[in-house]
């Protein structure tokens, strides 16, 4: 389990995270929303260790993050905005490389299975570069995935990605979740939340707002009242704001 | 054991991408011959003032060329933010660093080689010495410990070029002299002594930049 406790995070003067508590128990599947800035993709950085908070802890596990051995990384899985693919390699290079950075057995069994599942088998031959964007963002999933992490965290990536691939990661990640993985995906694709999610989370300005499970929601009475929360929270939520 | 395997997986990977591009040795070699051939063919001097000068010239150039070495590899990391994916491995940063080094010593090794061969050839000189040579793995080794370290801070920076040579220049400045006065000696076989200590402030100029990327590399990164 991911626990993270009166967290903060600012850049310079402005206030990015503020003392924030959350968690991504395994087999959960958390849909991140939020407006542009509310600190969703921070929160995501936070949590796998790549961004240091400046007050708070995260515990992994019951690891602490910030002292733990680095292997504690192997648990995360993280797929962001940026493919973090080098465009000169080939598909299966880039795979490849990643393989032998996480020292896995039977590398090239699962550089095939990984092209196989985000279907790029046909285009493992080709340099990253000139795929487009939709197919880099699935290589970039698999990438993530490639040494079979706990917890996987998706930064906005279902951006570009046509419907079908939008369908067949909403079934690979219902599938990890199955398998007892702890996801989370930061989306502004409402039908994506309640087609996939288990739970849905609201940030604003730093902050959680609202934190439900997916279940107890009505579809449409929330995504009619989803942008009037978004930007008024207090006026929708009254002003002590639902928590979980 | 894994450390070792992660610091050749990332070097190699680097060796694939130039193998590609040809982007990083191409331009280093480019600069470096122009440089070598301009100074060579400017001024009408005898073979042993070509063998004194020899020194000079060619770490100048590789100071120069190695920059361009150090500024390549750091931006292919952060073209596509590369470089987060290899923060999440499950590994101290100094897998990074060290990954660097390599892959920057190996192209300024390269570079100085063919330097060297076409001073020897076009000035008429002898300069594959088996002391020049250690000076050379020496100080090249030396610029690159602590050019690998600031161009992770110039990559953090965000910036590109200049910066790196500001940032770098002053760092290297005993390390050149070191490098500098330790070639040419060994060149020259003048005053031996006066060999034995620059070599041993370059020896020691590379455990203390070795030392202090191992402490700061980490660091850089996280910020």
């Amino acid at each position: 389990m991911i626990r993270a406790e009166k967290i903060s995070k600012s850049y310079g003067n402005r206030l990015v995270l503020r003392d924030l508590d959350f968690s991504l128990e395994p087999g959960e599947i958390v849909a991140l929303l939020g407006v542009n800035g509310a600190g969703k993709t921070t929160l995501i950085r936070a949590l796998c260790g790549l961004n240091k908070t400046d007050s708070g802890s995260i515990q992994v596990d019951g690891d602490n993050l910030s002292d733990s051995s680095p292997d504690i990384r192997r648990k995360f899985g993280v797929v962001l905005h940026s493919t973090l693919l080098y465009n000169n390699l080939t598909c299966r290079e880039n795979l490849e490389f990643y393989a032998r950075l996480y020292d896995l057995d039977s590398r090239n069994e699962r550089v095939n299975q990984s092209l196989e599942m985000m279907d790029l088998l046909s285009r493992a031959s080709e340099k990253t570069g000139t795929l487009s964007r939709g197919m880099q963002q699935r290589l970039s999933i698999a990438r993530a995935m490639i040494h079979d992490p706990l917890y996987i965290l998706f930064d906005e990536v279902f951006t570009g990605l046509d419907r079908r691939f939008v369908n067949m990661n909403i079934e690979l990640i219902q599938r990890e979740a199955g398998a007892g993985k702890g996801i989370l995906f930061s989306t502004h694709d409402l039908d994506m939340v309640f087609s996939a999610a288990t739970r849905v989370v609201i940030l604003h300005k730093g902050d959680i707002i609202f934190s439900q499970a997916v279940e107890v929601l009505d579809p449409q009475h929330f995504k009619r009242t989803y942008d009037d929360l978004v930007q008024e929270p207090d006026q929708v939520l009254g002003s002590s704001r639902r928590r979980n | 054991m894994k450390f070792i395997k992660a610091v050749y997986a990332i070097f190699s990977k680097d060796l694939i991408n130039e193998k590609r591009t040809f982007e990083t040795l191409g331009s280093m070699l480019v600069f470096a011959l122009i440089v070598v051939l301009i100074f060579l063919f400017s001024f009408d001097l005898s073979v042993g003032l070509r063998k004194e000068a020899a020194s000079g010239i060619i770490w100048v150039t590789l100071c120069f060329a190695g920059t361009l070495s150090l500024d390549r590899t750091m931006a292919l990391e952060r073209e596509t933010e590369a470089i987060d994916a290899l923060r999440m491995a499950p590994y101290d940063a100094t897998v990074i660093y060290f990954a660097k080094v390599l892959g920057n010593w190996f192209f300024l090794l390269v570079v100085a080689g063919i330097v060297v061969a076409a001073y020897a050839l076009f000035g008429n000189v002898m300069l594959f010495t088996g002391g020049f040579i250690a000076i050379l793995l020496m100080g090249t080794f030396g610029y690159i410990l602590i050019g690998a370290l600031v161009g992770a801070l110039n990559m953090q920076i965000r910036s590109r070029g200049p910066l790196l040579s500001v940032l770098l220049f002053p760092l290297l400045i005993p390390l050149l002299l070191a490098a500098v006065n330790a070639s040419s000696l060994v060149l020259t076989g003048n005053d031996p002594a006066g060999l034995r200590t620059w070599v041993g402030m370059l020896a020691g100029y590379d455990l203390l930049f070795l030392a202090a990327g191992i402490m700061l590399y980490n660091k850089i990164l996280d910020e």
